[in-house]
């Protein structure tokens, strides 16, 4: 099929422009998730922090998804239509997972964590490792993780035992169990 | 766009991945999400390559669309890049022992017995939580105590410890992530 070259030149600015609209999904993910959790915290039943960062996350899409439609529909070059769509869902969806992640470190990971209560003067070597409370921030540890699973709805808790309720993280964990062997590391060696 | 920038994006991330394997066989370096930070990095280049032996790319396959190979560059990088930037915030975890992994894959295994607060406490102690994570921060110097590592002659190191300009330069962007979000420094 011959095109002409202002025809070219379009089809070249919607595909940069379907480019940059990507490349900076994780900023439109990052206002979105602010405004959610502005609500969420004035809200009488708040939802987990990683609840709302899902829901910015997949809101996101929605204007990705517009732009997709538009760019089908005016785009005549019909076979570019099916790797566009699998390129962006591919792209977009890589995108959040490592929003997600970047969201769920400055949550719970440690090393922040401890980086921060060093910097503040709040760690106390005594209340987080000593032997007086040795016992005690680990298990605050492990509710705080048992509460956070409950509400993602990954597990659930019947007359004080904690059973297995969904399956996304089981898969997950799964997969990152096996990549860890392959690599020499095993999750659940102590 | 054609399929060439996801393919090569896809086929440079496995490349990737399988380089990062066959050296984490060989010996897992020290700081090792520095070393695989750089390792995707140095591999940026392969998308650019693979896209150059994909048939049906612009940059071979024809006039038709040549005004789009830059385009397609482009894309290709986006590809690699967003499928290296996730897999090396997953790493962590992995490298971590993610403690809610673990849980449920623990909690999997208990199947309808469950597990009580206790028994799920039980598979963790305070070495797990806590004190590797620190000695982890003194090896990557984020954090300096003069007193040298967590443990050494048997005797566990108290501190005081002290975060490096490097270690504050790591932290800076978390805060005012948190900030940005409304949400306080420290919490979650």
């Amino acid at each position: 099929m011959l095109i002409t070259f202002s025809q070219l030149s379009y089809f070249a600015g919607t595909e940069a422009l379907h480019l940059l609209i990507l490349a900076i999904s994780p900023l439109i993910i990052l206002v979105t998730h602010s405004v959610f959790s502005r609500i969420n915290s004035l809200s009488r039943t708040p939802k987990s922090n990683q609840s709302i960062c899902l829901l910015a996350i997949f809101v996101t899409a929605l204007p990705e998804a517009i732009l997709l439609a538009l760019f089908g529909l005016f785009c005549s070059v019909g076979t570019a239509l099916l790797p566009t769509i699998l390129y962006s869902v591919i792209v977009y969806l890589a995108l959040g997972y490592t929003y997600f992640h970047l969201f769920n470190m400055s949550e719970t990971a440690r090393r922040i964590r401890l980086l921060y209560e060093i910097k503040s003067g709040l760690y106390d070597p005594h209340g987080a490792t000593g032997v007086g409370s040795a016992e005690q921030v680990p298990l605050m540890s492990v509710t705080t993780r048992l509460e956070r699973l409950v509400a993602l709805g990954q597990i659930e808790e019947r007359r004080g035992r904690y059973f297995l309720k969904g399956r996304t993280m089981l898969y997950g964990a799964r997969v990152v169990r096996v990549w860890g062997m392959i690599l020499g590391i095993d999750i659940l060696s102590r | 766009m054609t399929f060439a920038p996801l393919l090569a994006g896809l086929g440079s991330f496995f490349v990737a991945l399988f380089i990062h394997s066959l050296v984490w066989r060989i010996r897992r370096p020290k700081r090792d999400v520095l070393t695989l930070f750089i390792l995707f990095c140095l591999l940026a280049a392969l998308p650019v390559v693979l896209l150059l032996f994909c048939p049906y790319t612009p940059l071979f396959s024809g006039v038709e669309r040549e005004s789009s190979a830059a385009i397609e560059v482009c894309a290709a990088l986006l590809s690699y890049g967003s499928l290296a930037a996730s897999y090396i915030m997953t790493y962590p975890a992995l490298q971590a022992r993610c403690p809610s992994l673990r849980m449920v894959l623990h909690i999997e295994r208990a199947g309808g017995r469950g597990m009580s607060l206790a028994e799920v406490s039980a598979l963790f102690d305070s070495a797990d939580l806590i004190t590797d994570r620190l000695e982890d921060l003194l090896t990557s110097g984020l954090v300096v105590s003069d007193a040298g590592p967590v443990y050494g002659n048997g005797q566990k190191n108290e501190g005081p410890f002290k975060v490096t300009r490097r270690g504050a330069l790591v932290l800076k962007p978390f805060m005012l992530f948190r900030t940005f979000l409304g949400l306080a420094p420290g919490a979650g």
